[in-house]
């Protein structure tokens, strides 16, 4: 049998979310992990209501930032908070280019996330993987090993 | 690109992926193309055998055009 099969990214690995974000241009060191969740701030110093397990703090995020955080729910997928003016939506959608967590970045972590997972599932498992950016944005891997 | 089983993967701009196992014969196919998924998350949005699969139960051979000749009958009696 035969298979072709598309599918959706969730965020579930925080080590590939880690890796993804550094692929996305934060330093390991700009990015905390903890095992429970800790309060997210605003930029003004603020404590928001939301809370995250992986968190990017808002002086590494940009001018007026907020911080921006992953949160671990219940069924063991990650959420994002994400301030409207980070990602430039809502009132802030004029300045949705310039923001850095915009609609194209989030992309982006999804992409790098979904890379990392696959390659280091795959590699764990004794296959040979390679991997290339193709000219439309798009990251192609080519798994092989298989008995 | 390799000659033996492999399967391809395309990761969108969107964190999308588009999946396809190449050179795989029987129930190893299906076993391998669920690893990526159950990776990334899980959450299908399209899953179907390859044409060609329904009819010659095998992966990743791509479907050859239907190769159609068409000969003049120079006005003569075709064979009933």
């Amino acid at each position: 049998m035969s298979h072709f099969v598309e599918c959706r990214t969730e965020f579930r690995d925080p080590t590939a979310l880690v890796a993804a974000l550094v692929e996305c241009g934060f330093r390991e060191s700009q990015i905390e992990v903890h095992d429970q969740a800790v309060p997210l701030y605003g930029y003004q110093g603020d404590v928001r209501a939301q809370e995250a397990h992986i968190v990017v703090r808002r002086q590494h995020v940009g001018s007026g930032a907020n911080d921006v955080g992953w949160e671990k729910q219940p069924d063991g997928t990650y959420r994002a908070w994400i301030s409207e003016f980070d990602a430039g939506i809502g009132q802030y959608a004029l300045q949705q280019a310039s923001a850095r967590f915009n609609r194209a970045m989030q992309d982006r972590i999804k992409q790098e996330y979904a890379c990392q997972v696959i390659v280091r599932q795959q590699r764990a498992r004794g296959r040979s993987v390679s991997h290339e950016r193709l000219p439309s944005g798009e990251i192609e891997l080519t798994i092989a090993g298989y008995r | 690109m390799p000659r033996g089983k492999h399967i391809q993967v395309i990761i969108g701009v969107d964190g999308r992926c588009r999946i396809d196992a190449l050179n795989f014969t029987g129930p190893a196919c299906p076993a391998a193309m669920a690893e990526i998924p159950a990776a990334v998350g899980g959450q299908f949005d399209h899953q179907h055998e390859k044409p060609e699969a329904r009819t010659v139960q095998r992966c990743g051979q791509r479907a050859r055009p239907l190769r159609v000749v068409v000969r003049p009958c120079l006005g003569r009696r075709i064979p009933s």
